[in-house]
C-alpha cells in the first residue's frame, strides 16, 4: 500500500509544528545532549522528504569522517592524496550517479543515435532507462559540496578533523540549511557545535524576524511572481512580446525572492538555535559590474567554486583565466540542474563575465576618450541596464524544461505584436507584484538581505506591535496559497 | 531572566494564537463567497454520483437527472462528482474520494460513469502502480482527506491557490461559465451582452484537436491496467451502494477520430466490462449532432441539459425493465 509523504518545508503547516518543538526540546536539554538531540531533528526532517535516502547522506557523512581522519593521521602525502581522492570520487560518483547519470545516458544516447548508432537497443529513450526510476536525493547537490569542502580543507590542512562522529554528521545534515543551503564551512559552523548555547531572548527575536521575512519573500512575493511565471512559461507559443518580457522580468525576481527566502528562513531558524550561517545573498541586484553580481549572488556556491575549483584551476594547471572562468561557470551550471538548458545558462554567465573583463581597456579608453566620467549616473544606469537584462534573459534558459523552449520563448518575446501583459486574467494580482518587488527592492536597499530586524529595534512597544498585527494580516491575506516547494529544493 | 522568558513566550503565543485565529476567520470567510470551481463537490454528502472527467463535469445537470427520474426508485439528490483537467481518472484515490461522498447506508443510488480513453490512460512516464498512485495524490482528490464539509476549511487550505483577500473583495466571474452547488458546471452561449457565435465553436473545436493531438506527441500516454483495474473495483463497490450505468459522452467527430486511433477496441471492451459486471453501457458516441459540444470535447449548456434528460430517459427504462423482470422473477 502507497502511503503519502509528509511534506516538511519550511512553508509547510507541518514545519510550523516541528520547528517549535525542536527549539522548546533543544534548549531544554544540557549542553550535551543537544548535538544528538538536532542531529536527530535533522534526521527527521530529511526522512520526511524521502526516508530511504538518508542512507546516501549517512553514507557521505561516514565516507568525509573517516577520509578526514585518516588524511589527519597519515603523513605520507601520497597516503593522504589518496584518501582525499577517495573522498572527492566517492562524493562526487554518488552525485554523478544520483543526479547525472541519466542526463549522461539520454544525451550520450542522443548523439549516438545522430550517428546512426542505437546503444540502447531500440524503444525511445525515456522509456529504456532502468535509471528513469532513480530517485533525485533532495539537497544532494548542497551537502556533497559541503562535506567535499570538509575533505579539502583537511588535506590542506586548513582545519584539523573533527573526531566527535555525531557533531560532523550534524555538521553535514544541519537541518535549517540541509536541502538548500548555505553551503556551509567546517571552519565556521564546526566550532558552533562545540560552544554552549544559552537562551538570549535578542537573538532569538532576531532569528524569528529572519524567519518572518523570509515567509514574507516566499508566500506574498515569490510565489505570487510565480503564478504569472508559470502561465507565460508553460506555452510560450500562446504569447508574443511584452508578457514573455515581464514573465523573464518576474522570473529573476521570483528565483531571486524565492531563493533568498529560503536562505533567509534558514538562518533565522539556525539563529534562534544561537547559530550563525553565512549570508548568501547581499543586494545582488544593486551590483555595479558582472563580477560584482556574483559577488553578491549565491555567495556560498560562489565562493566554493572560487576556492575549490577556480584557484586550483589557474594554481595547480596553470590554466587561461578566460578558460578557467568558463569551467567555472559550465560547473556553476551542471550543479543547479542535470539538464542543457543549466549548461547553456552557465556558459552564457561566464561569457558575460569574460566579455566584462575582456573588453574593460577598450571601453575605459573609448570613454575616456569622450570625456565621460566612469562614475557618471546615466552610464551606471545603462551598465545596470544591459547586464540585469542580459542576466534576465539567460534566465529563461534556467527556467525552461528544454532548449528549444528557451529559444522559442526568446524569439517570440522579440516578437513585439502584443501588449497586453494580463495574461493570468487578474489585474490586481498584475499590480501587486510589481509593487510588492519595488517595496522589497526599496527594504533591500535600505536593510540589506541581513538586517531586516533593525526596522523594529529601538521603536516603541505600540509601533512594534502594531507591525505584528499589521504583518499578520499582510501573510494571511496576501500570502498565495499555493505549497510550492523552495525552487533550489530541486538542486 | 525567567520573567522575561515568560513574558517572551506569552508574546509568541499570542501572536501565533493571532496568527491561526486571522487565518481561520479569513478562511471561513472565503467561504462564504465563492471559493473555486469544484468547492461545492467538496461540502456535501450525496447518494447518487455522476463520475468520470471534464466530459461529464460539463454534461451532466444533477438537477436535470433529478427531475427526469422523480418517481423512480433510488436515492436523490445527484451530485455532479466528476472534475476538469484530468484531475479524476479512475484509480484508488478517486475510489477512496467517491466512497466517502457517498452516505454509508447507501444501497439504491444512481451512479453515473462518464468513459473515454482519458479515463483510462496515464502518461508513459509512469510505470508501476506506485507510480499512478503517486501522481494521482497529488491531484485536488488526492490531497483532501474531506469531502464533506460546509464550511471546508481543508479544501481552502490545500486546494485554493489564490490569497484569501479574494474573500473581501467580490471575485471575478467568467461570464460564460455557471457554477451550481450541486456541482454542475454549465457553460452558456449566451449572456447578457455575450453571445459565443457559431466561428468561435469552429474555431475552439479545431483548437481542440490539434490541442490533443499535440499534447500526445510532448506527453505521450497509455492504457493503464491499473486504471482499468481500479474502474473494475470501482464499478464494484459502487453496485453495493445501488445501480451503475457506464456513459460514452458525446464529442466532436475529430476528438472521436483521435481517441478510436488511441484505442479501437474501446466501445466493445466496454461494452465487455458492462456485460460481465450486468450494468448498462449507454454508448451516445455517434451523437454529436444531437448533442453539440462548444470546443469539440464538452457540450454547453443546452446541449448538456438535453443530454442529461436522455440518459434519464434511458435510466428510467432501465429501472423500470429492472422492475418487471424482478416482479416477474
Amino acid at each position: 500500500m502507497p502511503y503519502k509523504r509528509i511534506r516538511m518545508l519550511f512553508n509547510s503547516f507541518e514545519f510550523l509544528f516541528f520547528f517549535p518543538i525542536v527549539v522548546v526540546i533543544f534548549y531544554v536539554l544540557p549542553h550535551r545532549y543537544r548535538w544528538f538531540w538536532l542531529l536527530l531533528a535533522s534526521y527527521y526532517f530529511y526522512m520526511a522528504m524521502e526516508p530511504a535516502l538518508i542512507l546516501l547522506l549517512f553514507a557521505s557523512t561516514c565516507l568525509d569522517y573517516f577520509c578526514g581522519l585518516q588524511m589527519h593521521r597519515k603523513k605520507a602525502p601520497a597516503v593522504r592524496k589518496r584518501y582525499l581522492w577517495m573522498s572527492i570520487l566517492g562524493n562526487l560518483g554518488m552525485l554523478f550517479f544520483f543526479k547525472y547519470l541519466v542526463f549522461f545516458t539520454s544525451s550520450s544516447q542522443a548523439i549516438m543515435e545522430f550517428f546512426g548508432i542505437d546503444w540502447l537497443g531500440g524503444g525511445s529513450r525515456e522509456e529504456n532507462y532502468v535509471f528513469n526510476k532513480i530517485l533525485l536525493p533532495v539537497g544532494i547537490s548542497f551537502y556533497t559540496f559541503q562535506t567535499l569542502s570538509y575533505s579539502i580543507d583537511v588535506y590542506r590542512r586548513e582545519i584539523e578533523p573533527v573526531r566527535h562522529f555525531g557533531r560532523y554528521a550534524l555538521y553535514v545534515a544541519f537541518f535549517p540549511q540541509l536541502v538548500a543551503g548555505p553551503i556551509e564551512r567546517a571552519n565556521r559552523l564546526l566550532p558552533q557545535f562545540e560552544k554552549r548555547i544559552s537562551v538570549d531572548l535578542d537573538r532569538i527575536k532576531w532569528g524569528i524576524v529572519m524567519m518572518a521575512w523570509g515567509f514574507f519573500l516566499k508566500l506574498v512575493v515569490a510565489d505570487r511572481l510565480g503564478v504569472y511565471v508559470d502561465t507565460v512559461f508553460l506555452d510560450p507559443s500562446a504569447h508574443k512580446g511584452l508578457p514573455l518580457f515581464i514573465g523573464s522580468l518576474f522570473f529573476a525576481f521570483q528565483i531571486y525572492f524565492d531563493f533568498s527566502a529560503y536562505c533567509t528562513i534558514a538562518i533565522g531558524a539556525a539563529k534562534v538555535l544561537g547559530y550563525d550561517l553565512m549570508q548568501n545573498f547581499n543586494r545582488p541586484l544593486f551590483f555595479t559590474s558582472v563580477r560584482d553580481f556574483w559577488r553578491r549572488w549565491h555567495i556560498s556556491l560562489m565562493l566554493w567554486l572560487k576556492d575549490y575549483l577556480y584557484k586550483p584551476l589557474l594554481s595547480k594547471f596553470g590554466m587561461n583565466k578566460i578558460l578557467a572562468v568558463l569551467i567555472v561557470f559550465f560547473c556553476n551550471g551542471l550543479w543547479h540542474g542535470a539538464n542543457w538548458t543549466f549548461v547553456v545558462w552557465g556558459l552564457l554567465c561566464g561569457l558575460l563575465l569574460v566579455i566584462e573583463v575582456g573588453t574593460q581597456p577598450l571601453r575605459h579608453g573609448i570613454l575616456k576618450r569622450m570625456g565621460i566620467s566612469l562614475a557618471n549616473p546615466v552610464l551606471r544606469f545603462v551598465t545596470w541596464l544591459t547586464i540585469f537584462l542580459s542576466i534576465t534573459t539567460s534566465l529563461i534558459f534556467f527556467r525552461s524544461p528544454n532548449i528549444f523552449h528557451a529559444l522559442l520563448y526568446i524569439r517570440n518575446m522579440f516578437s513585439v505584436n502584443s501588449t497586453f501583459i494580463n495574461v493570468t486574467y487578474d489585474s490586481t494580482e498584475l499590480v501587486l507584484s510589481f509593487i510588492l518587488v519595488l517595496l522589497v527592492q526599496v527594504i533591500h536597499y535600505y536593510k540589506g538581505n541581513d538586517r531586516i530586524p533593525e526596522l523594529l529595534i529601538g521603536r516603541s512597544p505600540v509601533f512594534r506591535w502594531g507591525f505584528y498585527l499589521a504583518f499578520i494580516l499582510v501573510i494571511v491575506l496576501f500570502s498565495v496559497n499555493r505549497q510550492n516547494n523552495f525552487i533550489y529544493f530541486q538542486f | 531572566m525567567r520573567r522575561e522568558l515568560a513574558i517572551f513566550v506569552f508574546k509568541i503565543a499570542i501572536l501565533a494564537l493571532g496568527l491561526v485565529g486571522t487565518y481561520l476567520f479569513f478562511s471561513w470567510n472565503l467561504t462564504r463567497t465563492f471559493v473555486a470551481d469544484d468547492y461545492s463537490k467538496f461540502t456535501h454528502q450525496t447518494p447518487s454520483l455522476v463520475l468520470g472527467l471534464s466530459r461529464a463535469h460539463y454534461a451532466f445537470d444533477p438537477a436535470t437527472l433529478d427531475s427526469v427520474l422523480e418517481g423512480a426508485n433510488y436515492e436523490r439528490p445527484f451530485q455532479n462528482f466528476a472534475f476538469e483537467k484530468s484531475q479524476s481518472p479512475y484509480g484508488e484515490v478517486y475510489l477512496g474520494a467517491i466512497l466517502k461522498k457517498i452516505p454509508e447506508n447507501t444501497s439504491g443510488g444512481i451512479f453515473i460513469m462518464g468513459v473515454s480513453p482519458g479515463s483510462f490512460s496515464a502518461s508513459n512516464r509512469l510505470v508501476t502502480p506506485e507510480d499512478i498512485f503517486e501522481f494521482d495524490s497529488k491531484t485536488m482528490l488526492g490531497k483532501m482527506s474531506d469531502y464533506n464539509s460546509d464550511p471546508n476549511l481543508e479544501f481552502v487550505r490545500k486546494c485554493f491557490g489564490r490569497s484569501l483577500y479574494k474573500g473581501i473583495f467580490p471575485q471575478e466571474h467568467r461570464i460564460s461559465t455557471v457554477f451550481h452547488d450541486n456541482g454542475w458546471e454549465e457553460f452558456r452561449l449566451y449572456a447578457p451582452g455575450y453571445t459565443i457565435s457559431q466561428a468561435d465553436i469552429d474555431f475552439w473545436q479545431e483548437e481542440t484537436v490539434t490541442g490533443y493531438t499535440k499534447l500526445a506527441a510532448v506527453i505521450p500516454e497509455h492504457v493503464s491496467d491499473y486504471r482499468l483495474e481500479w474502474f473494475s473495483r470501482t464499478i464494484d463497490s459502487l453496485q453495493h451502494k445501488g445501480r451503475v450505468f457506464l456513459v460514452r459522452i458525446p464529442m466532436h467527430r475529430g476528438v472521436l477520430a483521435l481517441e478510436d486511433g488511441v484505442w479501437p477496441s474501446f466501445d466493445r471492451e466496454m461494452d465487455s466490462i458492462a456485460r460481465l459486471k450486468h450494468i448498462t453501457y449507454l454508448n451516445y458516441r455517434n451523437r454529436s449532432e444531437d448533442f453539440e459540444t462548444y470546443d469539440g470535447s464538452h457540450l454547453h449548456s443546452e446541449s448538456a441539459k438535453a443530454f442529461s434528460r436522455d440518459v434519464a430517459r434511458a435510466i428510467r427504462d432501465q429501472i423500470e425493465q429492472r422492475a418487471v423482470v424482478e416482479y416477474l422473477d
